[in-house]
């Protein structure tokens, strides 16, 4: 398969997916709803870096920077869900739009 | 090519599914088994390290943390999501506007300047690659690490111990029985 072709065929998968993600955040008021929006991000990043890994014939550079932005997410996550429990635990609530004060 | 775009269209329906269900453990599950997709891909793309680490890292270990969060917290939680309608009849049309506008970007501008696919500058190895030509990623990975670490253990200093029992009601009981 052309491999031109194929960077295209995921530029528009990469395009749908960041859509997705933007909705996922824009819409929803639960905050582990907006962690699994900002993962779907991630994703569509992943999905676009690798891409041109393959189409650059470069996939050693590509493979290392996506390995830095797993750890990145996943760092971001286990912090992101620290809060949530915490919000849960001071709220009695996952909506967003109960965080309205800074100061609980 | 078929195989590409099977995988391409499953990723898809699983990141639609996990945006979308109002479940949050069918929404972790249908996450996790999206990064699972991803990393096939990965594979078919002859990256492997990096589809291990997709699979074990993304399908594994955050598909762990949501689950137990959610375990933790979902008691009494109403599950229902509230939604603006609009929004669901505007999905579609943004996507079909969003997916036509790159089509005529890349086919009327982007075409004839795609990346040459040619031999560029490669390093020998990925081990080369990860730890001499990118070794200031891996400090970088390790600073990112130790300040998540520091960011949880300072987002529970003040709960004893391990994130709460499952089921712990907030701000009505004492942190475990100090």
């Amino acid at each position: 398969m052309d491999t031109n072709v194929i960077w295209l065929y995921d530029l528009l998968i990469v395009a749908v997916i960041f859509l997705l993600g933007f909705v996922c955040l824009v819409s929803m008021r639960n905050v582990i709803k907006l962690l699994i929006g900002i993962e779907v991000l991630a994703k569509g990043v992943s999905l676009a870096l690798v891409a041109s890994g393959y189409v650059q014939r470069n996939p050693y550079l590509m493979q290392s920077v996506v390995i830095t932005l797993i750890v990145i997410e996943v760092v971001v996550v286990a912090v992101a869900l620290a809060l949530v429990i915490n919000l849960y635990r001071r709220t009695g609530s996952l909506d967003i739009r109960k965080l309205t004060k800074l100061k609980w | 090519m078929t195989l590409h775009v099977v995988l391409l269209g499953l990723l898809v329906a699983f990141l639609i599914l996990a945006v979308f269900l109002t479940d949050l453990l069918k929404a972790a599950i249908a996450l996790a088994l999206g990064s699972a997709v991803l990393a096939i891909i990965f594979f078919w793309f002859r990256m492997p390290y990096a589809g291990v680490f997709e699979l074990s890292v993304c399908a594994g270990l955050v598909m762990v943390l949501l689950v137990s969060t959610i375990g933790l917290t979902r008691r009494d939680e109403p599950e229902h999501e509230e939604r603006n309608k609009s929004g669901w009849l505007l999905l579609p049309i943004l996507i079909l506007v969003a997916v036509g506008i790159i089509d005529v970007v890349i086919f009327a501008f982007l075409h004839t300047r795609m990346p040459l696919v040619h031999s560029t500058v490669t390093t020998p190895s990925f081990s080369d690659t990860l730890w001499r030509v990118r070794w200031l990623d891996i400090l970088g990975q390790l600073a990112i690490i130790l300040v998540g670490v520091f960011a949880v253990l300072a987002l529970f200093r003040n709960e004893g111990g391990l994130p709460g029992a499952a089921g712990e009601r907030p701000a009505d009981e004492e942190p475990h029985g100090h």
